[in-house]
């Protein structure tokens, strides 16, 4: 673990989570009796500066928690050897708790790791709900939220405020790279009729409106024959599936990501589905755990990419990254590694600008404009972070499924890759008004409660 | 088509193509019944259970949610919450609508004033654009409402743009703020009902759809269904709102109708295809009978020599064929004996009677002349006398042959060389043969032995070996082999003369018939008797200028068979 500082985990019950629960709470909810907490890096009173990150850790999303800890154990590793050396290194604590996947925990995960930990800057969250939630908070209480893995563009859009960062792909980054594919592919076979599935949140719904927008900006030319809502964490797609194969598109776009999309495609493939569509899903779809998921024979006509992907770019940074986690794990990464790794490295690299974490407004001019070597960096590329917007700006990779077995127990990776530059896939100044410009009509009236 | 009409072949056709329509009849008859019963089943006794249940799926969904709203408009916490206050108070009932609010099917918890006019939002998990990230396009003004024990349903707010759609429960709250008339809402995804509608509908054959109070027809998805035609009133789940079941009878009619299209199409095809076969087949059948019948025509005729083309194939037809040759061949062969025995019966009868009136004359003429030879002193006459006793000697041998001819002596076979058959003929002959300068010489498998007569074998032998030397030229040559063929000793007459015109060859062997000048036309039909006496068979082939051969085969003798093939 660190060198710097010993690193430990804890786990315990949660003390304020239950209080916040009254007798007629409780009749109407059930809370779980135990919740996961986890304590990485320096101890709190040596730490230079503290982070408050929310993974779940159980259901669908579990794994993806489970990864992140796993960055941020590398993350805190690599900084350690770096300070091994002699460089002015911050020594970083970092608390995670599991919000369950529900914005109502993660609003008071929050609170309480300002209030009880002291947390200067808070992380992570897979659900675009409760990053919504949680990023209402760091608005509120000025306190830097760096969001690790959800996706929804209108955190950084319409709801960006000086606060907020991102150190992952939104679904805006994806979708401008999906819509690309898409135009490239119609040049090829034509296709014309396009249907959306997303998953009824603001991700899933922001990610169609993202890839309209891309798709227009090209000037791709289609008919929408459906758009469907299913809820997150739906057990049973066989409406929805029905329903698309009588709309007869010739590609279905996907927002459903995790254990719903490997659901998805599963409860898809028991059908005629996969014979007449293509099914894309440029955002989540090449996640290692769903190309573990389609087995050695997935459904033809997959379109995938992710956030970060085991086998791109071929970089040793990028190798070096799947290396030490599979060392470290005894098995490979899901995306949401990558993107903790990175949470905490844009900490460090942060607090090292501002010389401390004491001054937020210091640390959130460090952050603006940040540049970071990631392992999906492509060679002769540096991610940073956009200073208007406070996403990090990235490169893409669009393939399609094909025979790979580097990554056991993955039989098939995401190959035939058609690579997107990361200022092809900035949203324009012109976009960021007209969106932020719409959502500031009546907001005042319905912003939630303080 | 007279004839088709009594042909067995168009019977045969016409009775098959009977017996398939028939059948086909019967299975239709028993799939239109099947498919019916299946429609029945499908759409009758089960269909009232599952609606109820279904019914009762909605209802109990949307009861819990009353119940939630009724909790949370009774909740003493909340008037704190809007007007702020209570602090503690404001706090608790915020943890407390964060977490009501948390739930996959609700957008979030909606607090309305008096007017109707917005006044708070919560947002829960499943939230997204109007009204909690943006107020843009927030209307619930034109929105159906249904009342229903003070609880107002308003909506549904049809998914459209990339949004949702989504229905309003809305109740006063209980202890309301300093404004009178706040109300509560939780805001619900229309999804959620609907998708307790069923997934393929019920047996995919009837789908239960929602109608809404402003009639529009909402389908499993929330979106609002299409294509329908036949919708039938189900059960209500609250005023204004109602299952409507829309029979999808093409859903399982179609498949049936088509499959039942497609099963009288194959029908068809099979039968023309049949009867194209029948057809074909009657026609080959009736060119085949036609030949046989022909065939027996000419048999009738008197045609004996008129044969069947025997072709490859080994069906009944062809097996008649050959049936037919076969026959033919043999009513042949019996006629051509029985005219032949009643030929020489008729000529041996003749010719005997006619020998034993010359025999005895002659004999007197021979001695006659002798005696008076004897006397006679003048040489002229004495040649006379010569000359006329050999005439009485050469119509002596013709009464002989014709007493040969007409009262064969029976044989008496044992075995025999054929290497002594050869020497005893080679010995008569050849004075004869070196005098005209011809070659004689004797071969083969000499040594096979000969089941026959050895006298009358010489006497063919000799026959057969003076014609051959006869119809030589001077320096011709005769040769006489032997070969075991198959139990049998072929014994082949051969020359290089001058042949037998084909137009005389079928008449050889015919009493009386010759070429020579001083022939009595019998060697060659005593020949062939005694061959045939001997249970052999005797045949002639020969090529005009270049010479002729005999052939006679003659049964083995075992033992002499078996020496044969040792020494071989």
């Amino acid at each position: 673990m660190s060198a710097c500082a010993p690193a430990h985990r804890s786990t315990g019950s949660r003390p304020a989570i239950c209080l916040m629960a009254g007798a007629l709470l409780s009749a109407a909810v059930s809370l779980p009796a135990h919740a996961a907490r986890i304590e990485l890096g320096a101890s709190a009173e040596e730490a230079d500066v503290i982070v408050g990150c929310l993974y779940p850790m159980t259901g669908r999303a579990g794994t993806y928690g489970l990864d992140s800890v796993s960055g941020i154990e590398m993350a805190l590793k690599d900084l350690a050897d770096e300070a091994a050396t002699g460089l002015p290194v911050p020594k970083i604590r970092v608390v995670i708790d599991d919000p369950a996947s529900k914005a109502s925990y993660g609003v008071r995960i929050a609170e309480d790791f300002l209030r009880n930990d002291h947390v200067q800057v808070l992380c992570g969250m897979v659900s675009s709900g409760v990053a919504q939630a949680v990023s209402e908070v760091s608005r509120r209480e000025k306190v830097i939220l760096i969001g690790t893995d959800h996706a929804s563009s209108r955190l950084t859009i319409e709801a960006g405020h000086r606060y907020y960062f991102r150190v992952t792909n939104d679904s805006w980054t994806s979708m401008a790279a999906g819509a690309r594919y898409l135009r490239d592919l119609q040049a090829r076979d034509g296709w014309t009729r396009l249907a959306f599935i997303g998953p009824d949140y603001d991700y899933g719904h922001v990610s169609w409106l993202d890839l309209q927008h891309a798709l227009a900006d090209l000037g791709v030319r289609y008919e929408t024959v459906a758009e469907l809502w299913p809820k997150l964490y739906e057990p049973d797609y066989s409406v929805y599936i029905a329903a698309l194969q009588q709309a007869k598109p010739e590609i279905v776009v996907t927002a459903i990501w995790g254990g719903d999309f490997i659901a998805f495609v599963k409860q898809a493939a028991s059908t005629r589905f996969f014979e007449t569509i293509r099914l894309a899903n440029f955002d989540t779809g090449a996640n290692y755990d769903a190309l573990v998921a389609l087995g050695d024979t997935p459904p033809p006509g997959l379109i995938l990419s992710a956030r970060h992907h085991n086998n791109w770019p071929e970089t040793g940074r990028n190798q070096r990254f799947v290396r030490i986690f599979h060392d470290l794990n005894g098995r490979y990464p899901t995306y949401a590694a990558e993107g903790a790794y990175t949470g905490i490295l844009a900490v460090a690299r942060a607090v090292e600008i501002a010389g401390g974490a004491k001054d937020t407004e210091k640390l959130v001019e460090a952050l603006e404009g940040l540049k970071l070597a990631l392992p999906e960096d492509p060679p002769g590329f540096a991610s940073y972070i956009d200073r208007d917007t406070h996403q990090i700006v990235q490169a893409m990779a669009v393939g399609t499924v094909v025979p790979d077995t580097r990554f056991p127990p993955a039989k098939v990776m995401v190959g035939n890759w058609a690579v997107y530059d990361a200022e092809d896939l900035k949203p324009s100044p012109e976009v960021i008004r007209r969106r932020r410009d719409a959502a500031r009509s009546g907001w005042e009236s319905a912003l939630p409660p303080p | 088509m007279r004839r088709m009409r009594f042909s067995l072949v168009a019977r045969y056709t016409l009775l098959s193509l009977a017996v398939m329509a028939g059948a086909l009849m019967v299975l239709s008859l028993l799939y239109e019944r099947m498919a019916g019963d299946l429609y029945d089943r499908l759409t009758g006794e089960r269909l009232n259970a599952q609606v109820t249940a279904t019914a009762s799926r909605l209802t109990s969904f949307l009861d819990n949610r009353l119940y939630q709203l009724a909790n949370l408009s009774n909740h003493p916490s909340i008037p704190s919450f809007l007007d702020g206050q209570n602090a503690a108070a404001a706090a608790e009932a915020t943890a407390l609508l964060r977490l009501e609010a948390d739930l996959p099917d609700l957008y979030g918890i909606l607090f309305f004033n008096a007017d109707g006019s917005l006044k708070k939002v919560i947002p829960g998990q499943a939230a997204s654009g109007a009204p909690y990230w943006s107020a843009d396009d927030w209307d619930i003004s034109a929105l159906p409402v249904i009342t229903v024990d003070g609880v107002d349903f308003i909506g549904p707010a049809l998914p459209a743009n990339g949004r949702s759609g989504w229905l309003l429960i809305r109740q006063p709250l209980r202890d309301g703020p300093a404004e009178p008339g706040t109300s509560i809402a939780l805001h619900l995804r229309l999804a959620s009902l609907t998708e307790l509608l069923g997934g393929g509908g019920i047996s995919g054959v009837v789908a239960p759809l929602l109608r809404a109070p402003d009639g529009t027809v909402l389908d499993a998805t929330g979106r609002v269904a299409t294509g329908l035609t036949d919708l039938t009133d189900g059960p209500r789940i609250l005023p204004g709102w109602s299952i409507v079941l829309d029979a999808r009878s093409d859903t399982i009619l179609k498949p049936l109708e088509q499959a039942r299209l497609w099963l009288y199409i194959t029908a068809a095809a099979i039968i023309s295809f049949i009867l194209l076969i029948f057809l074909a087949l009657s026609r080959s059948l009736r060119r085949r009978i036609g030949t046989l019948v022909t065939g027996a025509g000419s048999l009738a005729a008197g045609d004996l020599g008129y044969r069947l083309p025997e072709g490859p194939s080994h069906d009944e037809i062809s097996r008649v064929g050959r049936a037919f040759n076969t026959m033919a061949e043999q009513l042949s062969g019996l006629i051509d004996r029985m005219v032949r025995a009643e030929k020489m019966a008729v000529l041996g009868e003749f010719a005997t009677g006619v020998a034993h009136e010359v025999r005895n004359p002659l004999a007197t003429m021979k001695t006659t002349v002798q005696a008076l030879s004897r006397q006679e002193r003048d040489p002229d006459r004495q040649e006379l006398l010569t000359d006329m006793g050999s005439q009485i000697d050469r119509l002596s041998r013709v009464v002989s042959d014709l007493l040969t001819y007409g009262r064969p002596s029976p044989p008496s076979p044992r075995p025999v060389a054929a290497g002594d058959l050869f020497r005893q003929t080679a010995s008569l002959l050849r004075p004869l043969a070196e005098e005209q300068g011809i070659t004689l010489s004797t071969g083969g498998e000499t040594g096979a032995m000969v089941l026959a007569d050895p006298d009358q074998m010489v006497h063919v032998l000799v026959n057969l070996g003076l014609n051959a030397v006869q119809a030589c030229t001077p320096g011709g040559a005769v040769t006489m082999r032997v070969t075991a063929e198959g139990g049998q000793a072929v014994m082949a007459v051969s020359d290089d003369g001058c042949g037998i015109a084909p137009e005389h060859l079928a008449s050889v062997l015919t009493p009386f018939f010759t070429q020579k000048r001083r022939g009595t036309g019998l060697g060659l039909t005593i020949s062939q008797q005694m061959v045939d006496a001997n249970h052999g068979t005797l045949s002639i082939a020969s090529v005009p200028g270049e010479g002729t051969t005999v052939t006679l085969r003659l049964p083995l003798a075992e033992s002499a068979l078996n020496e044969s093939v040792s020494h071989g």
